[in-house]
């Protein structure tokens, strides 16, 4: 299973090099590979640190948001 | 029956989501479940806990595809600045349901602390309604709204998992 998502993954740039207009559908398809693999993870781990792992990513997301906010703006690049 | 040429990748993703649901509920079984009593229980928060986990990566992945969509133009500026509101709402509302869940860990939830719960999370949905119909719905780019609603199908499919916890 991580084997074929690392495949998934690695492929996904090599199609749209060969097919231009597939750049989206890949671009999805990495995404999802990325979740899938991200959730096959989890299956390894123990509560807290899903917990744990939730909470690092949260305040990620709220950092790169604020940062989006502040360029958006016309703030800081 | 025929399937039109554009019904294709909705179908794929639609058949990635199911995957991810069933992904996502079959890799409960891990972890640590010590006590016969407490199994059903851990069972539901470990649940909870991996999805809520779920929403935060997915939005986690919406940013980051957000961002590409605005540097590629197939999001103007406008649109992005709603985009990236709104998904701070989930992001906050999520934040706020992971810290309640930490708060609650080891305690079997009574009528009261099942109905917080549920409340917190009814912050979460609504949040995530709101990205949909305010955020992606009236977005002008074809490619780059079917892109973002299937990355946002993949985190309500979580969230439905947390409902189920929820449930009387």
């Amino acid at each position: 299973m991580d084997k074929l998502l690392e495949l998934l993954t690695q492929l996904t740039p090599l199609v749209t090099s060969f097919v231009p207009k597939a750049e989206s559908e890949a671009e999805l398809l990495a995404i999802i590979a990325r979740m899938t693999k991200f959730i096959h993870d989890q299956g390894g781990m123990t509560t807290d640190e899903i917990l744990d792992q939730a909470d690092t990513t949260l305040d990620d997301n709220e950092k790169k948001l604020m940062a989006d906010k502040i360029r958006l703006a016309g703030g800081a690049p | 029956m025929r399937l039109h040429l554009k019904s294709k990748p909705i179908i794929t993703g639609l058949a990635l989501v199911l995957l991810f649901s069933s992904l996502s509920f079959k890799c409960s079984s891990g972890g640590s479940n010590n006590g016969n009593a407490n199994v059903d229980l851990n069972k539901q928060f470990r649940s909870a806990a991996k999805a809520s986990d779920d929403v935060a990566k997915g939005i986690s992945e919406m940013i980051d595809l957000k961002r590409k969509l605005a540097q590629q133009g197939k999001m103007s500026a406008a649109e992005e600045g709603k985009l990236t509101d709104l998904l701070l709402k989930v992001n906050t509302a999520d934040k706020v349901f992971v810290a309640r869940i930490k708060a609650m860990r080891g305690t079997a939830p009574d009528a009261s602390g099942k109905a917080n719960l549920a409340s917190l999370f009814a912050e979460v949905t609504s949040a995530l309604n709101e990205l949909s119909n305010a955020g992606l719905l009236p977005l002008g780019n074809a490619d780059a709204k079917g892109q973002m609603q299937k990355i946002l199908a993949l985190a309500t499919a979580a969230a439905q998992i947390i409902e189920a916890f929820l449930k009387p």
